[in-house]
């Protein structure tokens, strides 16, 4: 249940935005959720309708969400894999240490102000 | 609407109090927010850390291109999420750091001992350390009443129906706790292991418990719990001959999710194990 104050975070960025820019609405906000940010994706748009649906300046919006895979790297052969899962184990040389390098974005990417 | 939980209404107030007072309740519309309104639109980057609460207006944090469209326009924004959590987080963190403070955030799923392993970790150190702690549930002070019976201070956040504490929580409830120089603070989460993992408190270390009754597959279940944590406790190991569970497959299960946690298999009932986590701990703090 924590997307719901996932949406209320991206709802604040947003709306902060259109204010700083006298916006009279947002049309589009775009999202990056990275598979290992830890959120779920039917969660967080079925909490954003409603906290979108009580923003008079986001009531009309889309939320536009793009996934980001995990990407690994082994440190010792720097094979960079993609795993539906969460694994350390390097596939090409079986070092258990490899490093998360994308799939933890959890970020507003932008958003699209409607005109006045 | 509240921001922490995303409640409509009252019951999800957040109330912070002490076993045997009255405690006082937060709900959103009164948190403190003190802003500025200095409306810059020049800086590129334009952060105002001092910001502890929610509020949808004034600056933005970062990098803001426009780039005008005739179908509106579209404006870069570039910033996380949960950039006000983290903030406010480092602020935690730079005072709990300004005095000395050990911090754990203790996470797990509920059932798990949390509480048990929390109050036997209390009354083994609380001879050669000032210790504190923070408890956390949706309801109830029972859990601060069994931690008040070992006579360390502690303060009860209820945060309703919210599943997980935040760094603004942990800021209000460490100004009524007061906690000492060089003193240790144990802050009990809510009993879940999804989202908590999500919210930095400021806390140096993090330490998930997994009970052996849950079986070995929690750390793929949970990734992100364990990924994010630092050190595994892998209690109620007195119910090993009775349990279905290998050790062996836990902790290859957990190294691969997070091949720098450090494990420590313990008994909090028993007591089994507890001298390697205290030594764990009086390593990090020497006062």
């Amino acid at each position: 249940m924590h997307e719901f104050s996932i949406a209320l975070n991206i709802l604040e960025i947003a709306e902060s935005t259109a204010l700083q820019h006298e916006a009279p609405g947002i049309s589009e906000v775009e999202v990056e959720v990275g598979d290992a940010a830890g959120v779920n994706i039917e969660a967080l748009e079925f909490a954003w309708e409603s906290a979108a649906g009580a923003s008079p300046l986001l009531k009309q919006s889309k939320l536009a969400i793009h996934r980001v895979p995990l990407l690994f790297e082994c440190p010792r052969c720097r094979h960079q894999y993609s795993p539906a899962e969460l694994d350390v184990i390097c596939p090409a040389c079986g070092e258990k240490d490899s490093l998360l390098v994308q799939g933890r974005e959890l970020k507003v990417k932008s958003v699209t102000l409607m005109d006045p | 609407m509240c921001d922490t939980c995303g409640c409509e209404s009252g019951d999800g107030r957040i109330t912070i109090m002490k076993p045997g007072q009255p405690g006082h309740t937060h709900p959103h519309e009164d948190h403190v927010h003190p802003h500025d309104h200095d409306h810059d639109h020049e800086p590129e980057y334009h952060h105002e850390p001092g910001h502890d609460q929610g509020h949808p207006h004034e600056h933005q944090p970062a990098q803001d291109h426009d780039h005008p469209r005739s179908a509106g326009r579209i404006i870069s924004v570039e910033t996380d999420v949960l950039q006000k959590n983290n903030l406010l987080a480092q602020r935690n963190r730079g005072y709990f750091e300004a005095k000395s403070m050990l911090v754990l955030n203790l996470v797990s799923s509920p059932g798990s001992g949390k509480t048990t392993v929390l109050e036997r970790t209390l009354n083994t150190l609380k001879k050669e350390k000032d210790l504190f702690v923070i408890e956390g549930d949706q309801q109830t002070t029972l859990d601060a009443s069994r931690i008040s019976a070992t006579g360390i201070p502690v303060v009860q956040i209820n945060t309703g129906s919210g599943c997980h504490l935040d760094a603004s929580m942990i800021n209000m409830a460490v100004k009524e706790l007061n906690p000492s120089d060089h003193s240790v603070l144990m802050i009990e989460n809510v009993g879940n292991l999804v989202c908590p993992a999500l919210f930095d408190l400021g806390e140096n270390f993090r330490v998930v418990i997994v009970s052996i009754t849950e079986g070995e597959d929690k750390p793929l279940k949970y990734p992100q719990m364990f990924m994010s944590a630092d050190v595994c406790l892998i209690n109620k190991t007195d119910l090993l001959p009775y349990v279905d569970f290998s050790m062996e497959k836990v902790k290859e299960y957990l190294h691969r999710v997070n091949p720098r946690l450090e494990c420590f298999e313990l008994s909090a009932r028993t007591g089994e194990g507890f001298d390697v986590w205290i030594d764990w701990i009086r390593k990090r703090q020497s006062t």
